[in-house]
């Protein structure tokens, strides 16, 4: 598998504004995976500059980027494609041409049609240029969205030079916040030791311990993507499959700690067992292996509060019992990982296959 | 293994009957479940035209019913006849009895030999192929059977067209009767209704809270056949082992039996997961596969005191994931295998499997 990595910045802005969006989430889901995680102080100093500085425009910009968090990443690294270990900054991805914000605009439309309004590239352009009431009808249906992010959507969808500003302004007004917090020099210079330290075999060999951790054997003709970040160092993405590449956002520690061994078979199988044994997530995990669903879905049936399902979720994706369609939301059990864990258990208590 | 489920006319019958003739003792089994026990609205509309209506053969054979119990499930039609899901209608049952009479007989004799009068399978096989034992053996046999259904045995070895006759006279006679008071439909509908909404991973769990609480011991190789009945909720019967396929009856109130039985349930699953999240109860558990233990022994392989490994044992023992074994002054422990390898087989079924509906 062809990897390249590297670092955008904006990648870890994003992570920095997940972190602020869902603190008490991150913290107990990695507390669950058995990870010891504390707050950089600068990361919780750009907490408390952002919720400081909250007018509507950034709220909605951080909303945006929170709740679309996936589709968000790619309205950005548009005019620099990766190349291996390069560093793209914040102002480098900061769009001043109109060409290059079209560019921007007709890519997040492609993913929009064919994920979000079960339509094809062509027949929203099409809906577009002629009926653009039925369009908005159709952004007001998509469901796990706030009316923020439907906002925004509208604004890329038919005021582009608004959303054009919009998005620049704020992305300059959050890049401010975040150089004030000392988070930006924090994990710039974090990054650039690793740049300088970490040899591509260290980077490599983590990456194959994360896929055999995660029992992730993902279609290896596609080159892999690894956006470092370092705001929320021992946490990752999850891997994200689309059409002509995979992209992990992974955090530093996690190629120079966490997975820079193989972990024990014996460790593995029992952190999951731990994360599936959960009340809750139990719950969850069997109403969605009858049923794949959305979080939606979930807070219907489990009658528990949005943010719980959204933690729960976080959490049983992140230990890769569930894979989420990154772009429609809904939950599937994966399959894979629970017949390891089968298997695991059958090896490590000497118990023959079944049948 | 494979699991058929399905409702019977003849059986809603047989415990409507055991409603009727055991009203006391099924009075003390309700009382030490301690549940209050929902009874279907039309079963006293039947038993009071039954009771209205009734002539020596119709109490007689209504006897018979609630008396055999379990071993009336060889009168029922094999397969071929009716769906899954389906309620074999006591139309079917009355000419599957009409066109195998002899054989069936003797079947259910053998059937009662084994149940009632604790006969192994080979002694109760080779005692029916003998007329005259049969009949020595049943004249001189009470306590266990009631004289009207010996009777009614009697007359099936010794003057089978007769019994037939008779039988299926008086079937359809108690048919009517349990069409009329509205039984038949009440039962069908339930059933029917349950049936629908029983996807097939639910049923497996049902199945095997069942079995589970029971102790049923299944046989790997033989299908196995749930019947389900709606007569008397908390009613069932034991397994019962025929030649071709393993069966029992159990009553339609599914969720009570989720709710009631410690199975292996999500309940379970659940927690006997979260008893293997420990490292330390993990390790117990490895060492436990290879070789029974002493508890002194546990302590030191594992490096913690003999109070921590005790206290994790007991959560084991809790989960009847182990068995504690004394000999003499000392306790040793000892894995439940096929605990274990029935919780796995029952993760894979929920997690893993693709399960289509029946």
């Amino acid at each position: 598998m062809n990897i390249i990595y590297g670092y955008f910045e904006i990648y870890d802005l994003t992570m920095a504004i997940y972190y602020v969006y869902n603190t008490s989430s991150v913290e107990k889901a990695l507390k669950v995976l058995g990870v010891d995680f504390k707050p950089s102080k600068e990361l919780t100093k750009f907490k408390a500059l952002l919720n400081e500085n909250m007018d509507w425009s950034t709220r909605i910009y951080t909303t945006f980027m929170n709740e679309l968090g996936v589709i968000a990443p790619i309205l950005f690294p548009v005019k620099i494609k990766m190349t291996d270990r390069s560093i793209v900054t914040i102002e480098d991805t900061l769009c001043p041409s109109k060409e290059h914000f079209e560019k921007i605009r007709e890519r997040f439309i492609k993913v929009l049609a064919v994920r979000r309004l079960n339509a094809t590239f062509e027949e929203l352009t099409n809906l577009l240029e002629n009926d653009s009431n039925k369009v908005r009808d159709k952004v007001n249906e998509i469901s796990g969205i706030s009316n923020n992010s439907r906002w925004f959507i509208n604004q890329l969808l038919f005021f582009p030079d608004t959303a054009r500003d919009f998005l620049d302004a704020n992305t300059e007004r959050l890049l401010k916040l975040y150089e004030e917090s000392e988070l930006r020099n924090r994990n710039l210079s974090s990054v650039k030791k690793f740049m300088e330290k970490t040899t591509r075999e260290r980077v490599t060999e983590s990456i194959t311990n994360y896929f055999d951790y995660y029992g992730l054997s993902p279609d290896s003709s596609k080159p892999l993507y690894v956006a470092l970040q370092n705001s929320v160092s021992r946490t990752n993405s999850g891997l994200m499959s689309y059409p002509s590449f995979h992209l992990l956002i992974l955090g530093i520690e996690e190629i120079t700690q966490d997975f820079a061994k193989r972990i024990p078979t014996e460790e593995r199988m029992q952190k999951l067992i731990k994360v599936i044994g959960d009340k809750t997530r139990f719950e969850i995990l069997r109403y969605i292996s009858n049923k794949p669903s959305t979080q939606k879905e979930l807070v219907k049936h489990t009658r528990l509060s949005k943010s719980t399902i959204s933690y729960h979720t976080s959490l049983l994706f992140k230990a890769s019992l569930i894979d989420i369609d990154v772009f429609n939301n809904v939950a599937h059990v994966r399959k894979d990982t629970f017949k390891r864990v089968l298997g695991d258990l059958r090896k490590l208590l000497k118990l023959g296959d079944s049948k | 293994m494979e699991i058929t489920v399905y409702g019977s006319e003849l059986i809603e019958l047989c415990v409507s009957f055991v409603h009727i003739n055991f009203k006391k003792q099924l009075k003390d089994y309700k009382n030490s479940l301690m549940i209050k026990q929902r009874k279907p609205k039309k079963l006293e509309t039947f038993t009071q035209l039954y009771n209205k209506n009734t002539s020596w053969d119709l109490k007689t054979t209504g006897n018979f019913l609630s008396e055999i119990r379990e071993s009336s499930l060889i009168l029922l039609p094999p397969e071929k006849t009716w769906k899954r899901k389906d309620i074999i209608s006591l139309s079917e049952t009355i000419n599957y009895i009409d066109y195998d009479f002899e054989n069936l007989s003797k079947r259910l004799l053998e059937s009662l030999l084994m149940v009632k009068f604790s006969f192994s399978r080979k002694r109760a096989h080779s005692f029916i192929s003998n007329k005259t034992r049969i009949i020595d053996f049943l004249q001189n046999a009470s306590g266990k059977l009631s004289k009207p259904t010996i009777w009614l045995l009697l007359q099936m070895a010794m003057f089978p067209d007769f019994a037939k006759q008779m039988l299926k006279e008086s079937f359809s006679k108690i048919y009517e009767l349990f069409d009329k008071s509205g039984m038949k439909k009440e039962c069908t509908d339930s059933l029917q209704n349950k049936f629908d909404s029983l996807s097939s991973k639910r049923l497996e769990e049902i199945v095997s809270c069942v079995v589970d609480k029971n102790n049923f011991s299944l046989d790997k190789n033989l299908p196995l056949h749930m019947v389900v009945q709606h007569s008397l909720p908390y009613f069932g019967m034991p397994l019962l082992k025929q030649q071709d396929k393993q069966i029992f009856v159990v009553g339609d109130t599914f969720e009570e039996i989720e709710k009631m039985l410690p199975g292996f349930s999500g309940h379970i699953v659940k927690t006997t997961l979260k008893i293997l999240a420990d490292p330390t109860r993990f390790k117990l558990i490895q060492i436990l596969a290879d070789e029974d233990h002493y508890v002194d022994e546990l302590a030191g392989m594992c490096n913690v005191s003999k109070s921590t490994i005790s206290h994790h044992l007991s959560l084991l023992a809790e989960c009847e994931l182990v068995d504690k074994i004394r000999e003499n002054k000392k306790v040793f422990y000892s894995l439940k295998k096929e605990r274990l390898e029935r919780f796995l087989n029952a993760f894979d079924k929920m997690f893993i499997k693709d399960s289509d509906e029946l």
